[in-house]
């Protein structure tokens, strides 16, 4: 502890705001693959027709 | 249907990481609000004998290991950690480092010249092994800038606005080029840590503590050491 010292917080906006889109593309990346992966079986599903 | 669940799970995790993130941005001005993160763990699909590996699962304990070998990694976690952590280097263990959270300004930290490890000197110790480049005397912290004498010598009112004069935080033999010139005396009493950015933002309270602009003065005569260069602001 320091006296006569102001505390603030450890958190830097610009930082937070990187780590957000980065966030925002990696889910966006497993949304990707979940499409894919549907586009997948119903491209093997209509194998069989 | 692997592809899938990984999805999911990935899709899952990373909506906690924009919760975590989320969270942050809106503790931006909480006083005293540490940084929160979200570590991401590999999955172990199926299951794994208890205690064989690392993993994720009810038999999962953390392998054993010796104690200096944890209490390394701790510090080097508590080196590479971004929160204020008290580091404790081997060399100069007797420089008390405070947590980063208190100068969080960064014009204040690039024109006071802080460097974060020496902020705090406990007391006038001389470090104990000398580097063969420097005879020490740089190194020796001044009585006359010292916290602690400067404690003894000013009393209880030590950092208020009318206690410091100019003869006291500072050597006279040498000329401060950070002091202010041609000001009034009156002005000149108060505790100014000498830029005049740093008085205009943060007023004649200011948030900088004396301590530490009184050792900083210290640091800002002798040029800037490669850790300084390195360290983020």
């Amino acid at each position: 502890m320091q006296q006569s010292s102001l505390e603030q917080a450890n958190v830097e906006v610009v930082s937070e705001i990187s780590d957000l889109i980065a966030a925002q593309r990696a889910y966006e990346m497993n949304a990707k693959v979940i499409s894919a992966a549907d586009q997948m079986l119903q491209s093997t599903a209509a194998l069989f027709r | 249907m692997r592809a899938l669940y990984t999805a999911a799970t990935g899709m899952a995790a990373q909506e906690l990481n924009v919760q975590v993130i989320s969270n942050n941005i809106a503790n931006l001005r909480t006083t005293g609000f540490k940084k929160q993160r979200a570590a991401f763990q590999d999955l172990i699909y199926g299951p794994c004998a208890p205690g064989r590996r690392a993993g994720v699962g009810p038999g999962h304990h953390p392998p054993r290991r010796r104690r200096h070998r944890r209490r390394r990694q701790d510090r080097r976690h508590a080196a590479a950690d971004d929160a204020g952590h008290a580091v404790a280097d081997r060399q100069r263990s007797r420089y008390r480092r405070p947590r980063r959270g208190l100068l969080q300004d960064p014009d204040a930290r690039r024109h006071l010249h802080l460097h974060p490890r020496r902020l705090v000197p406990d007391g006038c110790h001389r470090p104990r092994r000398q580097r063969p480049g420097q005879s020490g005397a740089a190194d020796h912290h001044h009585p006359e800038q010292c916290v602690r004498h400067h404690h003894q010598r000013a009393g209880p009112g030590f950092g208020d606005a009318a206690g410091l004069d100019d003869a006291d935080h500072r050597r006279p033999d040498r000329p401060d080029p950070l002091h202010q010139q041609g000001r009034p005396a009156a002005d000149r009493r108060q505790p100014v840590h000498g830029h005049p950015g740093l008085g205009r933002a943060a007023g004649p309270a200011s948030p900088i503590p004396t301590a530490m602009a009184t050792c900083s003065r210290a640091a800002s005569s002798r040029p800037m050491s490669r850790w300084f260069r390195k360290s983020p602001t």
